[in-house]
């Protein structure tokens, strides 16, 4: 079986799994314990280089119809488990408070954990 | 070197009864397995003792990309060989004798991690906004002047996108209650996630699906794309159930 297959009314043929994807799920998901040593992951610096990632891999017309700074303000309200699903900001990155950026796991984690980005709630 | 400090880098827990990984994983360390208790920790070593030269990798966009590939490569071959907990990129004991710590000491949370993802898979569905139709242009009405059409003209363009919009998102939450049926499980994740493509995300949402309705399920969002115009809908998976193993966020 294909891993990755468009989606069924696109026509991208994924090769590979998409990066944006990917680093959404292995930043922001999965198990996250104190190793022994602290790994400081600055969300806002990631979410910045996966965005020159995906810059370079996106064609331009595509870009131009859907600025990356447009704001996300549809997203519904999370029904399980909330913001812990939904730590990785992505694109939401200016929403971020200022200093609070970094999220540590290993030894800092208990501390320097930035407050998970909740998905703003729809216009009624 | 004797006594030298050796890195163990997690990239997943199975049940110590599958199939050991065999291959390579960060930096070509050959894989192994850590296991305590009937559970089984995938890991490998690494040349990575200090935290900043971690980060400053991690930092870097390419040798981000090559690790995370690499991370999700072994998970992925674990998944393929049965129930698998996925770990954080970049998590990290100074040897193994940590692992077999974090095996004990988490041992009923794993546990019940594993009994949710034995024989299911992850599928991210997105859905995107479908740019609105231009309005129909209307007559000029001979007694406006050319600054009133034109605001009229992008009231008419303003107007016909929110309802674009509201369309998008009504036609999201019947996507999504749809698919809920189907699936275990439901994890909305960050609308900033996932590739982007032209079009407001308007929904984003990891579901959990058994391994006998992994058709079902994809014919189910086949359908539901084809019968809902108002948005263009992506379908990632079979992933492993990153998003489903609810350890640790909350700490």
């Amino acid at each position: 079986m294909t891993r990755f297959e468009a989606d069924p009314v696109g026509h991208h043929p994924w090769q590979r799994v998409p990066l944006v994807d990917l680093l959404d799920r292995v930043l922001g998901k999965g198990v996250v314990v104190s190793g022994d040593l602290a790994i400081c992951i600055a969300e806002v610096e990631l979410v910045r280089l996966s965005l020159r990632l995906l810059l370079s891999s996106v064609r331009a017309d595509l870009l131009e119809a859907a600025p990356l700074t447009a704001p996300a303000h549809t997203a519904r309200g999370a029904r399980v488990g909330g913001g812990a699903g939904a730590a990785l900001p992505g694109h939401a990155a200016a929403a971020l408070p200022a200093g609070g950026a970094d999220t540590c796991h290993g030894r800092r984690a208990g501390r320097a954990g930035a407050p998970p980005v909740r998905p703003v709630e729809v216009d009624p | 070197m004797p006594g030298e400090a050796v890195t163990t880098w997690v990239y997943a827990v199975t049940p110590e009864d599958t199939t050991p990984p065999s291959g390579v994983g960060v930096d070509d360390g050959p894989l192994r397995r850590v296991a305590h208790a009937g559970l089984a920790a995938v890991v490998s070593s690494v040349a990575l003792s200090d935290p900043d030269e971690v980060d400053r990798r991690l930092r870097q966009p390419a040798e981000l990309e090559a690790l995370a590939r690499t991370h999700h490569q072994v998970v992925t071959s674990c998944f393929e060989a049965g129930p698998t907990v996925p770990f954080r990129l970049a998590t990290l004991y100074r040897g193994d004798d940590g692992v077999r710590r974090l095996l004990a000491e988490r041992r009923e949370e794993l546990s019940a991690a594993l009994a949710t993802v034995a024989g299911r898979a992850e599928w991210g569905v997105q859905a995107y906004a479908v740019a609105a139709a231009p309005p129909p242009a209307e007559e000029p009405d001979p007694a406006a002047g050319p600054g009133t059409a034109y605001l009229l003209r992008q009231r008419g363009r303003r107007l016909a996108q929110q309802a674009a919009e509201r369309a998008a998102c009504e036609a999201a939450e019947r996507i999504d209650r749809a698919l809920a049926e189907v699936a275990v499980a439901v994890r909305p994740q960050s609308t900033g996630g996932g590739a982007r493509q032209a079009g407001t995300l308007v929904l984003n949402t990891s579901y959990l699906v058994d391994e006998r309705e992994q058709e079902t399920f994809r014919a189910t969002v086949e359908d539901l794309a084809r019968r809902h115009a108002e948005v263009r809908v992506r379908l990632t998976g079979p992933w492993p159930a990153y998003s489903f193993v609810g350890i640790g966020r909350d700490e």
